[in-house]
């Protein structure tokens, strides 16, 4: 004798209700007419039982599935170390002795499974580091490096892009 | 999403001797690419050797305006300087760049 236990699903309180969601069940297992316990445990014998599994998958067809479920299981895993949390962070400060902010930039923490960018994405900025502390110090760097390149060069080599970043940046950025 | 991860080298080859990219030595390397003469996307690669990290390797995949797959044909091989050129023209005539 074999016996299943039936999750009892929350939201069906009352015993009536319960041993028709139960009968379902049975139902659905080809099992109709066995007695039910007002536990929730359903008692089967093997013979019972055999047409659960049958009618699923024949053993050599079984192993080729599990092979296949572990190679999808593979690809998520290695998916999901590519996919960071975000989350948004707020700069109030470039830590520099020459540069002061105007006013705050927002800026995106992407964290992967072994390192974490901050990134000013109108600016197309990045920065790396281990921590989002040590990625964030970096962003700053990057941003005053940005001004300071952009700075210096002729407004007629600059692109279209690059225009509007020193535009942005002047607008945000102040010498101390 | 990048399927292959570079090394930091093999990306700062393809980028220096197909983009003509004149990296200079900072806290990272940076380098302009110049379009028509005008500086166009700003490239910052790690220092060191070995495999470029996947977060990173995404950033500069979207600071050079590719997709994954351009973006490998480009480090890879197959694509060259003015084949990126056109494209990044192409952004232009339709003002995305």
């Amino acid at each position: 004798m074999t016996t299943i236990k039936c999750n009892k699903p929350l939201n069906l309180p009352e015993e009536a209700e319960w041993d028709s969601y139960t009968a379902k069940v049975a139902s659905s297992y080809g099992a109709i007419g066995l007695p039910v316990e007002s536990s929730g445990w359903l008692r089967l014998t093997q013979a019972q039982l055999t047409p659960i599994g049958k009618g699923f998958f024949e053993e050599s067809e079984l192993s080729s599935k599990i092979s296949d479920l572990l190679k999808a299981i593979r690809e998520l895993l290695l998916a999901l170390r590519e996919t960071p949390t975000l989350a948004n962070v707020c700069l109030r400060d470039l830590g520099s002795e020459k540069y002061r902010l105007k006013e705050k930039i927002e800026i995106i923490i992407e964290e992967y499974h072994e390192e974490t960018i901050a990134k000013w994405p109108e600016l197309e900025l990045f920065g790396y580091g281990i921590s989002p502390s040590e990625a964030i110090m970096n962003l700053k760097n990057e941003i005053i490096d940005l001004y300071e390149d952009l700075s210096s060069t002729k407004k007629e080599e600059l692109g279209k892009l690059p225009k509007m970043w020193l535009s942005i940046l002047k607008k945000i950025i102040i010498k101390k | 999403m990048s399927k292959s991860l570079f090394d930091k080298r093999r990306i700062y080859e393809a980028l220096k001797n197909k983009l003509k990219i004149d990296f200079r030595d900072s806290r990272e390397l940076v380098g302009w690419y110049y379009l028509d003469g005008k500086k166009t996307n700003r490239f910052t690669i790690p220092k060191g050797r070995g495999t470029i990290t996947p977060g990173y390797q995404k950033a500069i995949e979207k600071k050079s305006r590719l997709n994954n797959e351009d973006f490998e044909r480009l480090i890879i091989c197959p694509m060259g300087g003015p084949e990126y050129d056109d494209k990044m023209r192409e952004l232009v005539r339709n003002r995305l760049l």
